[in-house]
């Protein structure tokens, strides 16, 4: 085995630019769910100081919901032209956004135009942190050999959750400053034009990068496909496959909902159905995403190891172990009670974003991969990610609090681990996730 | 041996395109916007696409043209077998060291890998219809085995130089007049060609 040190600084490159490139996305994105009770202060009414809060949860939302249909634009573009020009359209396009929303004078200046700009850059932001995830996670796996598969693409995951606890840390620092007049009022914008330096960096990083290889042996003597080929083999590809891709679906929606439960619904569960303070939620929120973040490579290491299949079939069965453990101390637990079991929790989290992101990915063709990620993986991350919190809160509501919300992380195990026996009977009769065989022609 | 006899020996009725500094310089940035996709894969840190149509015209398409352009300037292409497609074989890898006149081989290896730091060059020669297209690969890597490494992903380097080609087509579709730029695994067309016959001998 060769190892020589040039492929190794181009695979830094690679790596770094898969990194950065989800940094900045989960970055710009977090830093507005951050600083809501700013942002809907500055760009909406003060007349309705009440509702604005609101309001910005619901341009949020629009966001949100026009994801996929950026992941579906861009996928299609990144099957049609290559993944690499994408990355650095998305890249610059979120980074663009996010400095725009940021420098968008308040509603006190330019009214209700203040309000428009910002839901309208906020949906724009969206679209291309759509395709960003499903074209980078696709140019890392693509650019790198069989054996490395796993660790390249886990640095995704990485670079994602860094982002949160980037943002996070961030907006601690500012937050703070303003609070205590050492900083201006307007000192919030900042955060947002901290985008362009990254922006900046990610567009030198990824300019300089080779096209992923996988794309090129699969495109290099075909004909470019048009955009329309490339949707109705996508369609073609999921009429064909239904139950593997359904076997998909049920193993991306446990990630999501798994995601939505543990950082996104369990502050409001320690605060409202526990006694803990916002504070202290949020540290324990911090913390264990900072373990999360930091053992994501380690699992991606040993996806080129180990059975991939095996290691999810044993991240699903340990969900639905520590699920009722998880939700129980989190109703009712102490601060360290929830901290050890949330921490616990992290371990399988982190397991799942190294294996499953990357299993999905190279269980598509590459000539129809983006494409079918955006219409797989993107959908199920709108419809769970937007579901789950609700589910979650009529369950702790309507239900016992402790088990509740535990038995909706069990069951969509549950149906993980049927999925998974799917695939696993389907890749011995025949081996689709090398299927870049996977004719485009044949369909025209 | 008498420097001309030696050109006329090696260079036979090849001929650099008559418009080949615009080739190197006029588009270099759109052609360096496309062969950088593939540039760092495999440790590759150069590639050429020449292109050497049915009346054997050479032109190039580099990612560096100085590589190039020293051989030019000195008229040392002439010597380089890189350069004449009668001297390679279609599907085959073959090293720069190995193509270059015995009487020059230490100008040309000065010129084209010393100067530029690389370590080793490769050919690959792809033949469609009349026209010779040569992927020209050049490593700065300093491992012992590369040619062994660089055998083994013959297949995948002569896939990469395709996809560069399909990039640099458009461009090199303006300097193959009266040809039509090869596509990859079609059968080679002839642009009509209309000629303006002017008669003035009717009575």
């Amino acid at each position: 085995m060769i190892s020589l040190c040039k492929l190794n600084s181009t695979s830094k490159r690679i790596i770094f630019s898969g990194l950065i490139g989800n940094l900045l996305e989960s970055f710009d994105i977090m830093i507005c769910i951050y600083l809501a009770h700013i942002v809907s202060q500055a760009f909406f009414s003060p007349s309705t100081q009440n509702k604005n809060l609101l309001y910005t949860f619901f341009v949020f939302l629009a966001g949100y919901l026009s994801r996929p249909l950026g992941s579906l634009l861009i996928g299609i573009f990144a099957d049609q032209v290559g993944r690499k020009k994408m990355l650095v359209y998305s890249l610059l396009m979120t980074g663009g956004c996010t400095a725009i929303i940021g420098l968008i004078p308040s509603y006190q200046t330019i009214g209700v135009t203040a309000s428009i700009l910002f839901l309208f850059f906020r949906i724009l932001q969206n679209i291309s942190v759509g395709g960003e995830y499903i074209s980078s996670i696709s140019y890392l796996v693509e650019s790198a050999s069989k054996h490395k598969r796993g660790f390249y693409g886990s640095w995704v995951s990485v670079g994602f959750n860094g982002g949160a606890l980037l943002a996070s840390f961030l907006v601690y620092i500012v937050v703070s400053g303003i609070n205590h007049n050492y900083l201006p009022e307007w000192s919030w914008r900042l955060i947002f034009l901290v985008a362009i330096i990254g922006t900046l960096l990610g567009y030198w990083i990824r300019i300089s990068l080779p096209e992923s290889l996988g794309y090129i042996l699969a495109n290099s003597s075909s004909r470019q496909p048009s955009k329309f080929t490339i949707l109705k083999s996508s369609f073609f590809y999921l009429k064909e496959y239904p139950l593997y891709c359904l076997s998909l679906m049920v193993i991306s929606w446990l990630g999501v909902s798994e995601t939505s439960a543990i950082f996104i619904y369990s502050p409001i569960h320690m605060a409202t159905i526990n006694t803990l303070s916002v504070q202290k939620a949020l540290e324990i929120n911090t913390l264990s995403l900072l373990l999360l973040t930091l053992i994501i490579p380690f699992f991606g290491y040993l996806y080129d190891r180990i059975n991939r299949l095996k290691l999810l079939v044993m991240t699903t069965i340990s969900f639905i172990v520590l699920a009722p453990m998880y939700f129980y101390y989190l109703s009712y637990g102490s601060y360290f009670q929830i901290l050890i079991s949330k921490l616990l929790f992290s371990i399988p989290s982190a397991c799942y974003y190294a294996v499953a992101t990357v299993l999905i990915t190279e269980s598509f063709p590459v000539s129809i991969r983006c494409t079918s990620l955006a219409l797989i993986y993107q959908m199920v991350s709108a419809l769970a990610g937007g579901l789950t919190p609700i589910i979650l809160i009529y369950l702790s509501q309507h239900y016992h609090p402790g088990w509740a919300p535990a038995a909706y992380i069990m069951l969509s195990g549950g149906f993980c681990l049927l999925g998974l026996s799917y695939l696993y009977t389907f890749r011995h009769r025949q081996p689709l996730a090398e299927s870049a065989e996977f004719s485009l022609i044949e369909l025209t | 041996m008498n420097k001309l006899v030696v050109i006329q020996e090696a260079t036979v009725a090849l001929k650099l395109h008559p418009k080949i500094m615009d080739i190197l310089f006029y588009h270099k940035r759109d052609v360096s916007s496309g062969l950088r996709d593939l540039k760092g894969i495999h440790g590759i840190d150069h590639v050429a696409i020449i292109m050497i149509n049915p009346e054997l015209e050479i032109s190039i398409f580099s990612l560096f043209p100085s590589v190039e352009y020293n051989l030019i300037a000195n008229e040392l292409w002439k010597f380089d077998r890189c350069f004449n497609p009668m001297t390679l074989e279609d599907k085959t890898l073959n090293w720069w060291e190995d193509s270059y006149h015995l009487s020059y081989q230490h100008e040309l290896r000065h010129l084209k890998e010393d100067i530029h730091q690389f370590t080793l060059g490769m050919n690959l020669v792809r033949k469609i219809d009349g026209f010779t297209l040569i992927y020209s690969f050049a490593t700065r890597n300093k491992m012992d085995d590369l040619k062994s490494y660089y055998s083994n992903l013959k297949d995948e380097l002569f896939q990469m130089g395709d996809y560069g080609y399909k990039l640099i087509r458009g461009m090199s579709e303006r300097y193959c007049y009266p040809y039509v730029a090869p596509s990859l695994g079609e059968e080679i067309r002839r642009r009509p060609h209309l000629k303006l016959v002017i008669n003035n001998d009717l009575r």
